[in-house]
């Protein structure tokens, strides 16, 4: 349970919380009383429309909703419906408080999905997700109607995570949309998951995923407390979340992953892990999270399992290149010069020839002037910016050699390095190794190869202390696993990765039967 | 919070205060390729060959520089460290020894004693241990000369003599590695291969040489030198060296020439190109004296043979390699003799005689200067094989005849 050190530290919080609660006023049973009240909590803002219908000649109805957020084609199939109870005799006594509302609601639950509101914060709340509520005149009870609409994007194909061969549909931000993506992928009634409201202002609609039977249930017991203990005014994006829950903030390694696609996001259900979806962005949480899930793409599986093997060790070894390529290059030419062939020794002295800076200062030059570039490309706009930052790289790069400010050679170590970035298939794991690699620069220019090899033992040790939800972030290499060294640098083909990953703790460990290779059939014996 | 802190200052101050160690950027050094050891009269005089990194690369790449890819000076001093102390006097860059690709000695150096010179490199830091080293009746003329087949500057010597060594089996690439291991041992003499300049040695000092066609002057692999201990006691001509390759069967592939009738005046005519050899040296023990047993198996086709030879005849094949076996036969007593005049085991016989009559080594080990090279009678058996006559059969001479 150690593992779990920080609900522990949080268990006091959550019962503050719910004494903080408060229930709001209750509705009056005079509808000018309620419709004087909504204007009052809403500061009389003019997109609230009231809408008043009457019924069996003398019962006034209101219908509020807020335009913009809830769809008229339904609001109006609401009221069609509350007409047409006009001429149907058979109605209950009217006299009896519920029995008016107990039975529009049975007639609305037809077109819609229906409840009641007995409260002004309650009322609030339906009214801001886009709900038409309705007040009867001389009822305390209002009936809330689903009839949340408004623009929406349609699904796309994620901009942040393109595959050659696999599904092209990626998230949105609505949240109703990314659960049914999920759920079209994974058709079992164990897929559980439960939307709780998070943000006292936003009330950002926040779901914790997972699959009851696969799903580690410490794993997800911890996940929804996390969240519970969540006091904050405003949930805009899953970094919010992110930020909030993950185990250790003073690091640059993220432990949590987030996933623009759908098939990502149910393969790490599938594995007993717990997805986190966000309302209002197209980006999922899945934890627990390990470094070498952050090297891996979806498209792993969509590919040859040799092929994949070969992409994953280039991954790996340009993860090293992105980090260490400058500084092993400061530490060869500035400490190490005995360790070049000789004749390239003579043409790396010969470009270094009238240089005016130490080469610490000229790799720090054109790596700054890269991220600068880097950075200015993100925020151009759209049309000029991939141009302008191809030219300013080539141009600048160029130029700078020509003028002697730089060497040729720092201009294909610093590309180099930055191509090998990009092959880091999750954005805040490039990131880390962005800044990391000037603390290698640094480094190398005071102590060499001894300085790199200090940096990638504290490197090391910290990584190792690193846990994502309980799991320690090496897994499973530090601690090793065996069983699943079969999904690490090597992808085995599907057939061989018959069990989920040990260190999950799954409830259900075989994901299939034990022998599945393909095989010729066997002959009938006659 | 207070402790984390405190462990990190002294971390930073660390980055900072260690003001960059021995750092030393690519253009603030001089790399040296070869270095040549003279000395006059108490003075040592090391000459250095230094490359001038712009031509050099532009050498290497194909386009051809402006002005000489290296340039050499000399600095003297009392010690070999005070001569190398004072290039700082001269030269604005710090002199940069780990790239250094050959040593040449002195002859007269050779002659006194190579010990201080070893012994400094052997105690040197960036030197390696894995130099060539060479010997020269000037050392430093032989960093004057530029060579047009190899522009790029440290590669001449180590290619000439991977080539010697694998074409022409006289020589075997000497480290200082190798030479201290063959020096201070009991049982085997140290050798160092010489270089000499032939022809005009001025005319190939400045660039001019480079955009002539013919070189002016050369330098050659000479003679290879036998040291007793560490003086250079004497020389073995290249059919002396080969002799001795023969002997430590480190042949490897070479052309042997022979006359077709077996004269051993006059230049030969014809050739035989080994592709594989075998060599089995046995000691034995007759009496008091040792008997060295060296069985030499050849195999290889003739390359030239310029005599009126019916080649189809299997007798006239086995006449021929009769021949051959005479020639081999003649090298190797050559440089046998030799090494007995110089009292210089570079063949090694000692360790052979260690290894298989270990009580008789014990015995012999007291003689001084190698006497027991006295004690020793070579045999020699040589059996070559000629597999075949190349594509042609018949000389061309013959064919004409007919």
């Amino acid at each position: 349970m150690g593992l779990f050190r920080k609900r522990k530290r949080q268990g006091g919080k959550i019962q503050e919380k719910q004494a903080v609660e408060q229930e709001g006023d209750s509705l009056s049973s005079q509808l000018d009383g309620n419709i004087k009240k909504i204007k009052e909590l809403t500061g009389n803002t003019d997109d609230v429309m009231y809408r008043s219908v009457t019924i069996r000649g003398n019962y006034r109805l209101l219908l509020v909703y807020i335009e913009g957020i809830s769809e008229v084609d339904r609001i109006n199939t609401v009221i069609n419906t509350l007409l047409q109870s006009n001429e149907n005799e058979d109605l209950p006594v009217l006299n009896e408080n519920e029995n008016l509302i107990n039975s529009l609601e049975e007639r609305l639950l037809a077109i819609s999905r229906c409840s009641y509101v007995e409260n002004t914060d309650d009322l609030l709340t339906e009214l801001l997700s886009g709900n038409t509520v309705i007040i009867a005149d001389g009822f305390t009870r209002a009936i809330s109607c689903n009839t949340p609409g408004g623009k929406r994007r349609a699904v796309e194909e994620p901009s942040t995570e393109t595959v050659i061969r696999g599904p092209k549909d990626g998230f949105t931000e609505d949240i109703r949309t990314n659960i049914s993506l999920i759920r079209d992928r994974i058709k079992t009634p164990d897929l559980w998951y439960k939307i709780k409201k998070v943000g006292k202002q936003t009330q950002t609609d926040v779901a914790v995923m997972y699959i009851n039977n696969i799903a580690d249930r410490r794993l997800v017991k911890e996940v929804v407390e996390r969240l519970e203990s969540i006091e904050t005014d405003s949930i805009l994006e899953s970094n919010y979340i992110e930020e909030f829950i993950q185990d250790e903030t003073y690091t640059l390694f993220p432990q949590i992953q987030n996933k623009e696609r759908p098939d990502a996001v149910a393969a790490a259900l599938l594995e007993g892990r717990v997805a986190i979806i966000v309302n209002g962005t197209p980006f999922a949480l899945i934890a627990p999270v390990t470094l070498a899930m952050l090297m891996q793409t979806a498209e792993d599986y969509y590919q040859r399992p040799l092929f994949v093997t070969f992409l994953r060790l280039l991954r790996t070894f340009s993860f090293f290149v992105a980090m260490l390529l400058p500084g092993v290059y400061i530490a060869i030419t500035t400490h190490h010069q005995e360790m070049l062939p000789t004749v390239l020794l003579f043409s790396l002295a010969a470009q270094r020839e009238g240089v005016p800076f130490p080469a610490i200062v000229e790799a720090l030059l054109m790596e700054v002037t890269f991220e600068i570039l880097r950075e200015a490309g993100v925020r151009m706009p759209k049309a000029i910016g991939a141009s302008i930052s191809i030219v300013g790289a080539l141009v600048l790069g160029q130029a700078a050699v020509e003028a002697g400010v730089v060497s040729a050679v720092m201009v294909i170590i610093v590309s180099f390095t930055a191509i090998t970035n990009f092959i880091i298939p999750t954005y805040n794991l490039s990131v880390a190794v962005r800044l990391l690699r000037f603390a290698f620069m640094i480094l190398s220019a005071a102590f060499g190869f001894l300085g790199i090899l200090a940096g990638l033992l504290i490197l090391l040790i910290h990584l190792a202390g690193l846990r994502s939800f309980g799991v320690p972030y090496l897994t499973p290499m530090a601690p090793f696993i065996l069983s699943e060294q079969k999904d690490t640098f090597f992808r085995f083909p599907l057939w061989a990765l018959n069990a989920r990953p040990e260190s999950l703790n799954p409830e259900n460990k075989r994901r299939m039967s034990a022998n599945m290779k393909p095989s010729p059939p066997k002959k009938e014996s006659s | 919070m207070n402790r984390k802190f405190l462990i990190c200052v002294p971390v930073f101050l660390l980055l900072f205060l260690s003001g960059c160690g021995d750092i030393r950027e690519l253009n603030e050094i001089g790399i040296v390729v070869y270095t040549a050891i003279d000395k006059k009269e108490d003075q040592w005089l090391v000459s250095y060959q230094v490359v001038n990194p712009s031509t050099a690369a532009r050498n290497s790449t194909g386009g051809g520089g402006e002005g000489a890819p290296v340039f050499t000076f000399t600095t003297s001093g009392e010690t070999l460290q005070q001569a190398i102390q004072n290039t700082n006097l001269e030269e604005p860059r710090r002199l940069f020894f780990a790239h250094n690709s050959a040593v040449i000695i002195s002859e007269e150096i050779a002659r006194e004693g190579v010990s201080p010179v070893i012994d400094y490199y052997l105690r040197s830091i960036e030197d390696r241990a894995t130099e060539p080293l060479f010997i020269a009746e000037k050392a430093m003329d032989i960093l004057d000369m530029l060579d047009p087949s190899e522009p790029i500057p440290g590669r001449l010597l180590p290619n000439m003599m991977e080539r010697g060594e694998k074409n022409m089996s006289k020589y075997e690439e000497v480290d200082f590695t190798d030479f201290v291991i063959a020096a201070t041992s009991e049982s085997k003499s140290a050798v160092i291969p010489q270089l000499v300049i032939t022809g005009d040695k001025e005319g190939q000092t400045s660039m001019d040489a480079l955009s002539k066609t013919r070189r002016a002057g050369t330098i050659k692999l000479g003679n290879l030198g036998a040291f007793n201990k560490d003086k250079l006691a004497g020389w073995l001509t290249p059919e002396e060296a080969r002799g001795v390759a023969w002997i430590t069967g480190e042949i490897e592939e070479i052309y042997i020439t022979f006359d077709c009738h077996g004269k051993k005046e006059g230049p030969p005519q014809s050739t035989y190109l080994l592709t594989d050899s075998s060599v089995q040296l046995t000691p034995r023990l007759t009496g008091s004296r040792i008997e060295m047993e060296l069985d030499i198996h050849t195999e290889g086709r003739v390359s030239e043979v310029n005599c009126a030879y019916d080649l189809s005849q299997p007798d006239n094949i086995d006449k021929m390699a009769g021949y051959i076996e005479e020639r081999i036969s003649l090298d190797v007593e050559a440089a046998w003799a030799k090494a007995k005049e110089l009292n210089a085991d570079v063949m090694g016989f000692a360790n052979e005689i260690n290894n298989r009559h270990r009580d008789k080594w014990k015995e012999l080990k007291g003689i001084p200067d190698k006497g027991y090279l006295e004690q020793i009678d070579l045999i020699t058996n040589v059996n070559v094989d000629i597999e075949n006559t190349g594509i042609n059969q018949t000389p061309f001479s013959s064919l004409i005849k007919e």
